[in-house]
């Protein structure tokens, strides 16, 4: 089994096959064998040169994260299925909320001129306010929220025109 | 305040019994006092916002009464819904939790005009606790040595000081030396000082920020303590006049006041200071007639003086790691002497054996600013075994939310000495597997690990001093991480996880080892 992970900025081919009772697994050019078994919970065992350890996979839509000894690793699968994973909100030129909140004051007005890094909105998530700044230099064009606002996760917040590339 | 001295010859006089009780709470701390309610034989009842109804305190308790909207301020924080939800059920007293009203003198007022129990001390001793500059006076009054400082002139209308009158009481107190806000807390309406002509606009911006803040202006200075240890004593006092203290916790391991890790007993202390210190603590509780479970903080300095910072008048989060090495339950004690009981103990019954150490989980990400992290916990396995202590407010599937505070669970360990406590509780981290929101688990590993932790070398900044700018390290398990989630993939995916893997094989045989085990024993019996 092919599977195309991606840890941080890198990609990486997997490959997975059952290999008698264990498994053998290629990370991009590195090959080796894995002798892992699954637990009753759902978690997996396995013998290392240190020692047996325990390992938890959790699948939360094209997320994997691994707890291994107290660190927790991030990694993706881009479904091949779906194609090209769908462009990261976050990275766009508008500003959506990145975690549920309350607006505690937007500091710009639909017209008004931003530069990239200046403060947009005042957003307070469990007891701590956080600045969210403008990603690029532009016009603000629509502001959603008014001070006082509960806002979910993926909510927009402020729509920028991008400035034009002199 | 004198309080009137009952004859200590009754010592079992009940003077309220209480039958159920109400926890204005939430998490953890609300979970904790609903089992010690049910172990006394107590019924409970949660009170909720909208989005704990199917929190686990509500869950536990008898009943769960919601009493408005996610908003604290909505509903965790309003007197009024509480005691209207205490009296539709018929709650005899209310048990506070530490902070939301736990240090509102006007709610104990309202509970006990409204013929409730408080768990806690009086109104007046929480009023008194809450200014510090008050409690200072009384505290020194008692000859419980407090940091030297000095209250100032009266500033003229527009907020300025005499400039010669502040500059001879800070020369009075020493530099560096500290603006603080005397109805203060979290680090606003405070300054440091390092020199003579810093002094006055420090204090009139201390007092701006004071002002705006907590809605009194009123400052003092304070003397500067470099690389100060938090020591604070657990103490417990009772109607009939008795008060013991159960040993100290140091808690100097913090990241912007807030406390991350404690530990009892304190490595800096020796069995002199200790009951110099115990016995200061004992006086602080005498001063003001304590009743009920409360802590005496201290700063400890590095040349071995030790002095008063402030009284907390309510059950203490860390108040676990006390329970491990005395074996007394704080919480059963509170609600036995707010009934009116005498303590259980006197001092020389209180021992403390062995070594226990708190570490705080925090649903929050330390490479990212401790920037909260919110969602559903997809995954989660508590470690256990001897030794092990999980209070937790959380289950696997239950979301963290932005409304409250980010901390989830708090793991306690037990040890035979310090190092086997650190070893617990650095072995119970490495399986305590939260996956979904981001936690400190990885923090908190590192700083167990830490050569001056292990020395014992702690001081309130030593996050700073040792952990600056921390990341974790996943480096060397990457490629293992990446490997089982493959395998993962394979078995989820191809429904089949290989020859020899336990769940799958016995998924699809429909046998388990309880059957064989059920088979074998028959034969066995044959």
């Amino acid at each position: 089994m092919r599977l195309n992970f991606r840890s941080s900025e890198e990609d990486l081919p997997v490959e997975v096959r059952p290999d008698g009772k264990d498994w053998t697994v290629r990370i991009a050019d590195a090959e080796f064998p894995l002798q892992a078994l699954q637990a009753r919970d759902g978690s997996w065992l396995v013998d290392t040169h240190q020692g047996r350890r325990r390992l938890w996979v959790s699948v939360h839509g094209d997320e994997r994260l691994v707890f291994c000894d107290g660190r927790v690793h991030r990694l993706r699968v881009p479904d091949p299925e779906q194609g090209e994973e769908t462009e990261d909100p976050g990275s766009g030129p508008n500003l959506v909320a990145e975690m549920p909140g309350k607006i505690v004051k937007t500091l710009v007005a639909a017209g008004e001129s931003v530069e990239a890094g200046q403060a947009l909105v005042l957003i307070e998530s469990m007891k701590m306010e956080t600045e969210l700044l403008a990603p690029v230099n532009g016009r603000v064009d629509t502001v959603h929220v008014t001070d006082g606002q509960l806002v979910a996760q993926g909510d927009a917040l402020v729509d920028i025109q991008p400035a034009e590339e002199s | 305040m004198i309080r009137k001295i009952h004859d200590p010859s009754t010592t079992e006089e009940v003077n309220r019994p209480i039958h159920r009780v109400l926890i204005a709470n939430r998490g953890e701390i609300a979970v904790r006092v609903i089992r010690a309610c049910k172990e006394l034989g107590l019924g409970t009842v949660a009170v909720c916002s909208e989005v704990d109804q199917d929190a686990l305190h509500a869950e536990l308790a008898d009943v769960a009464v919601t009493i408005g909207p996610a908003e604290a301020a909505d509903s965790y924080l309003r007197a009024d819904r509480i005691l209207e939800a205490a009296q539709a059920t018929d709650a005899d007293a209310i048990h506070p939790g530490y902070g939301f009203l736990a240090e509102n003198a006007g709610f104990a007022r309202a509970c006990a005009e409204a013929g409730i129990t408080f768990i806690g001390p009086s109104p007046e001793v929480i009023e008194q606790m809450g200014e510090k500059t008050a409690a200072r006076a009384i505290m020194e009054e008692a000859g419980v040595p407090v940091v030297p400082g000095a209250l100032l002139p009266e500033p003229d209308a527009d907020g300025v000081y005499p400039s010669e009158a502040v500059l001879e009481a800070a020369r009075g107190v020493g530099f560096p030396l500290m603006v603080k806000a005397a109805f203060g807390g979290g680090g606003k309406g405070m300054r440091r000082v390092e020199t003579e002509d810093q002094v006055v606009g420090a204090c009139e911006a201390a007092a701006r920020e004071a002002r705006k803040a907590f809605g009194d202006g009123t400052v003092y200075l304070e003397r500067f303590i470099e690389q100060p240890r938090h020591i604070e004593f657990q103490i417990f006092g009772d109607r009939h006049g008795a008060a013991v203290h159960l040993f100290e916790r140091e808690c100097s391991i913090q990241r912007r006041h807030q406390k991350i890790i404690e530990e009892t007993p304190s490595p800096a202390l020796d069995d002199d200071l200790r009951s110099r210190m115990g016995q200061a603590a004992v006086a602080a509780a005498r001063a003001v007639g304590y009743e009920g479970a409360g802590t005496v903080e201290f700063l400890l300095g590095p040349d071995r003086e030790f002095y008063f910072l402030e009284m907390n008048t309510r059950l203490q989060v860390e108040h676990p790691v006390t329970e491990l090495v005395t074996g007394m339950d704080l919480v059963r004690t509170q609600i036995r002497v707010a009934e009116g009981r005498p303590l259980p103990w006197k001092q020389e019954d209180i021992a403390s054996r062995g070594h226990a150490i708190e570490c705080r989980l925090y649903a929050e990400d330390p490479e990212n600013g401790f920037m909260p992290s919110l969602g559903p916990i997809l995954l989660l396995n508590e470690p256990t075994g001897p030794g092990v202590r999980i209070d937790s407010g959380v289950r696997q599937g239950d979301e963290v939310s932005m409304f409250y505070d980010p901390m989830i669970a708090k793991l306690s360990l037990h040890g035979v000495h310090r190092a086997a406590a650190i070893d617990r509780a650095i072995t119970a981290l490495r399986e305590y597997a939260v996956l979904g929101v981001t936690t400190n688990v990885e923090y908190l590993i590192d700083i167990l690990q830490e050569p001056a932790f292990h020395n014992g070398d702690l001081h309130t900044g030593f996050l700073e001093e040792h952990l600056p700018d921390w990341t974790g390290d996943r480096g060397e398990d990457e490629d293992l991480a990446i490997a089982v989630a493959a395998v993962n993939e394979f078995a989820r995916l191809g429904r089949r996880a290989g020859p020899g893997t336990a769940s799958v094989a016995a998924a699809e045989t429909n046998s388990t080892p309880w059957s064989e085990l059920g088979r074998f024993r028959l034969r066995g019996l044959d």
